[in-house]
């Protein structure tokens, strides 16, 4: 159940990662954070198709992220959901057309083998 | 209504905004003193404090969720019935709170800079967690993690040293706020 769970959380979260940096590149860039500005990004994103999926996706990989919340220690929950750092590096290149030279590539491994330590080394 | 005056000064007071930004003062104060005053020159925020703003309103997020839910008990279900009555519970409405502050800054934060840096750069938030993990929920931290909060740092710290925006920006007005560069 728990590695269920945890599939719920990595994939639509890996493609509501994708989805929502190109409706959000799509949309321009966002400085203003006074709460009627908030409002309006809101409503403006409400008709962006790319966060329209994304969102959605993100929301399944939030409740299943709860509900393993519920059933195992914080620990274990959180870095447990965070196998795709290699990955979505690659989905950026590959999709998102975005620069990746040697210092992200290592990042993004180093992160991704920080982070199966920590949830590994129980 | 003086909508569209107050959007015009909201184009005035733009191109001065950068001289008048304080520093890198964190920003829930700055967003409160906004709500209060309801003032209308724009809430600019630098990139990093965005990002100071995603991993705070992560971590605690997580963390008032995560004690919120051992309140409530076990959640496993396909019916919606049980998340709900979670609800009930104001530890997890703050976490459910503060994870939609961190929803509206990785929004912002993605129209800014690359995928692959937000990745990378905000998983400090996954450290911060196993310290909180560590001294406020009593969860014992092994040697093997420890390594990989250590590796994790150095990612991190490699990641923060790239350009963050490698794609090009698709409108011509990235000085300007949001609305005023449609």
């Amino acid at each position: 159940m728990k590695w269920l769970l945890i599939a719920l959380i990595v994939v639509p979260g890996t493609i509501a990662d994708v989805l929502n940096t190109m409706g959000m590149k799509r949309n321009g860039e966002v400085y203003d954070f006074r709460p009627r500005a908030i409002f309006r990004l809101i409503a403006s994103l409400a008709r962006n198709p790319y966060v329209g999926v994304g969102v959605p996706a993100m929301a399944v990989s939030f409740f299943a992220l709860m509900a393993l919340l519920s059933i195992t220690n914080l620990s274990f929950a959180v870095p447990a959901t965070a196998f795709s750092y290699v990955l979505e590096t690659g989905l950026a290149k590959y999709i998102l057309k975005e620069h990746i030279g040697w210092r992200r590539w290592a990042g993004a491994s180093l992160v991704g083998c920080g982070v199966l330590l920590v949830s590994l080394g129980v | 209504m003086a909508h569209e005056q107050a959007d015009s000064d909201e184009l005035q007071v733009t191109h001065e905004a950068p001289a008048r930004m304080p520093g890198t003062h964190p920003s829930t104060a700055i967003l409160a003193a906004g709500i209060l005053e309801n003032r209308s020159q724009p809430l600019r925020l630098k990139t990093r404090t965005v990002i100071a703003l995603l991993v705070a309103s992560n971590v605690l997020g997580n963390f008032t969720l995560s004690r919120g839910l051992h309140e409530v008990g076990r959640l496993v279900s396909f019916s919606l019935w049980p998340y709900i009555h979670a609800f009930v519970n104001p530890l997890v409405v703050l976490g459910v709170l503060l994870l939609m502050v961190w929803l509206i800054s990785q929004l912002s934060l993605l129209s800014r800079v690359d995928l692959s840096y937000v990745l990378p750069v905000t998983s400090v938030s996954y450290v911060l967690t196993a310290l909180m993990g560590e001294f406020l929920l009593h969860e014992r931290i092994s040697t093997e993690r420890w390594l990989g909060i250590g590796l994790i740092g150095l990612g991190v710290s490699l990641v923060a040293r790239t350009v963050p925006r490698t794609t090009p920006v698709l409108h011509k007005f990235d000085d300007l706020p949001y609305e005023a560069a449609q």
